[in-house]
């Protein structure tokens, strides 16, 4: 088995490891925030955290702040497990003698 | 620090993927948790509000046992930590509406603070039941020193946790004195272990601050 397909493809992409990495490191972020933060488009940023709901890595709270939808995310304990993996997984691969 | 992703395509694709490599995922990580780090002192001014605002009520409760020889001296402390309390509020009101998210850390003085009222509202009660007013402000002290030292340790913030241990030392010695000199004690204890820190912090926020 290669060391690429150690990695988690969910977790192996430049936004959605941004969108893991910055909730991993909180209890909760609005959206408003993960936009700002990884300085993607909003468009590609909801597509992204979709992604990472349906696998379960990632829980979406949808409710309004002065009648305005707002989205909070935060990262659920199997979010945590696969970040953790995926951390385990780079470190082997850039320690392995080459 | 903010990164840049340029996706154009909302679908990411498995040639981009591919492209992602190993090192790219650890600068990813990196950037993403330093540009998540809160900043310390972002809670100076309830620091430096209520560092003030207890050692200005010592010293006008002490001027007016000492100086005016009012009888009522006490009731600076309802009306000026009422006032301080309210402002208190009025700030954590404003920093909510601006809130996008919440730290771990953010969390922990959430509880650690709240608590510390609700606990604090408690011994007053036993202490003003039972009459034992020479004790306020030594077990102030005890509880805002448990307060900062706390806080000090949570944010990594060394004058915080120093600042504790004087007000628990400073305690000590208050218990065994009268209360004009408790209110002297403990304006010199909030100047070292409040104002101080607040102003320490204060300057930390800013140089934080991109």
């Amino acid at each position: 088995m290669s060391a690429f397909r150690d990695l988690d493809p969910l977790l192996h992409s430049q936004l959605r490891l941004s969108i893991v990495s910055l909730l991993v490191s909180m209890k909760s972020a609005e959206f408003g925030y993960l936009v700002e933060k990884t300085g993607a488009t909003r468009g590609n940023i909801s597509v992204q955290i979709k992604k990472l709901e349906e696998a379960g890595y990632i829980s979406i709270t949808k409710s309004f702040r002065k009648n305005y939808p707002l989205t909070t995310c935060r990262i659920t304990p199997r979010g945590i497990q696969a970040f953790e993996q995926y951390v385990d997984s780079l470190r082997d691969y850039l320690n392995r003698d080459w | 620090m903010l990164i840049n992703i340029k996706t154009t395509n909302t679908m990411e694709t498995k040639h981009e993927v591919n492209e992602f490599s190993h090192e790219d995922g650890l600068k990813t990580i990196y950037a993403m948790i330093e540009s998540a780090k809160g900043n310390i002192g972002e809670n100076y001014l309830y620091y430096l509000l209520w560092g003030y605002l207890v050692a200005f009520t010592c010293i006008l409760e002490f001027v007016l046992i000492r100086v005016v020889h009012y009888n009522r001296h006490y009731l600076v402390w309802p009306v000026l930590m009422g006032l301080g309390l309210l402002v208190s509020v009025l700030f954590m009101w404003r920093q909510k509406r601006k809130l996008t998210h919440m730290t771990f850390i953010g969390s922990v003085m959430g509880y650690l603070w709240g608590g510390w009222i609700l606990g604090f509202m408690i011994l007053l009660f036993f202490i003003n039941t039972r009459q034992h007013y020479g004790d306020i402000l030594p077990v102030t002290m005890v509880m805002y020193g448990l307060g900062i030292f706390v806080s000090g340790g949570v944010i990594g913030f060394r004058p915080l946790i120093v600042g504790g241990l004087i007000a628990f030392a400073a305690a000590l010695m208050a218990f065994y004195q009268d209360h004009d000199v408790q209110l002297l004690i403990t304006a010199s204890t909030v100047i070292l272990s409040y104002i101080a820190p607040g102003h320490m912090l204060r300057r930390a926020s800013k140089k934080q601050k991109p």
